[in-house]
């Protein structure tokens, strides 16, 4: 039973971590192209805003699914319900 | 608050397919009964809800002379809409012992990933940008 809920703990925190690390280098790369683009073309702001929004949604997709995961093993925990 | 971008009809349209999404995809559950339908309604709205406070942080402000208040916004947006995802989730998964985990993911994941639909939404004019 302690193994379980440690091991669950464990991925569970591997998979938020996973997570928030994709979604950081995806936006830092994302948000600093933004700033460059904007720099280079202030007049294209507009445009760059709304791609930028389409962008981080399928950026943080999977992400936000994985960590809507990684909070259901911790809180519900399945593997030790199971037991 | 700043006049919003033109470009912001495509963002529009894609938050009215997710909100429609969200209400009526939990209909495909109702054979299995109201419980796995609410379930899935609360998915689709822990993933609609966030969104939509995204969209409006990213889009508070406009124009070449607010470019780092539209960055500002978009920092606190995501960092808003990861919190707000999280905290739904856990209100949820504490206070709700009768979720079925299956239809609350199903809608979740269904409206998370009718974002990859926006090329579908936006012009179909080959040099049209979004």
């Amino acid at each position: 039973m302690e193994t379980v809920l440690s091991n669950t703990a464990i991925s569970a925190a591997i998979l938020i971590g996973l997570a928030a690390l994709g979604t950081a280098i995806g936006f830092a790369l994302l948000g600093g192209k933004f700033l460059e683009a904007s720099g280079r073309q202030p007049e294209l702001v507009s445009m760059l805003q709304t791609k930028f929004f389409i962008a981080a949604g399928l950026l943080d997709a999977i992400p936000m699914i994985a960590v809507a995961m990684g909070l259901y093993f911790i809180f519900v925990s399945p593997f030790a319900g199971a037991l | 608050m700043a006049v919003r971008s033109p470009h912001f009809a495509i963002v529009r349209r894609l938050l009215l397919v997710q909100f429609a999404l969200a209400l009526f995809f939990p209909l495909v559950f109702l054979p299995f009964g109201i419980n796995a339908a609410m379930s899935a309604l609360a998915g689709g709205f822990a993933s609609f809800v966030p969104n939509a406070y995204f969209a409006y942080r990213t889009f508070q402000y406009s124009g070449a002379r607010a470019v780092n208040a539209i960055a500002r916004g978009m920092l606190a947006g995501e960092i808003g809409k990861l919190a707000l995802m999280a905290l739904i989730f856990i209100v949820l998964f504490k206070y709700q012992k009768t979720l079925n985990h299956g239809a609350l993911f199903s809608g979740f994941i269904v409206v998370q990933l009718s974002v990859w639909l926006t090329p579908l939404l936006s012009n179909r004019k080959p040099n049209s940008s979004f």
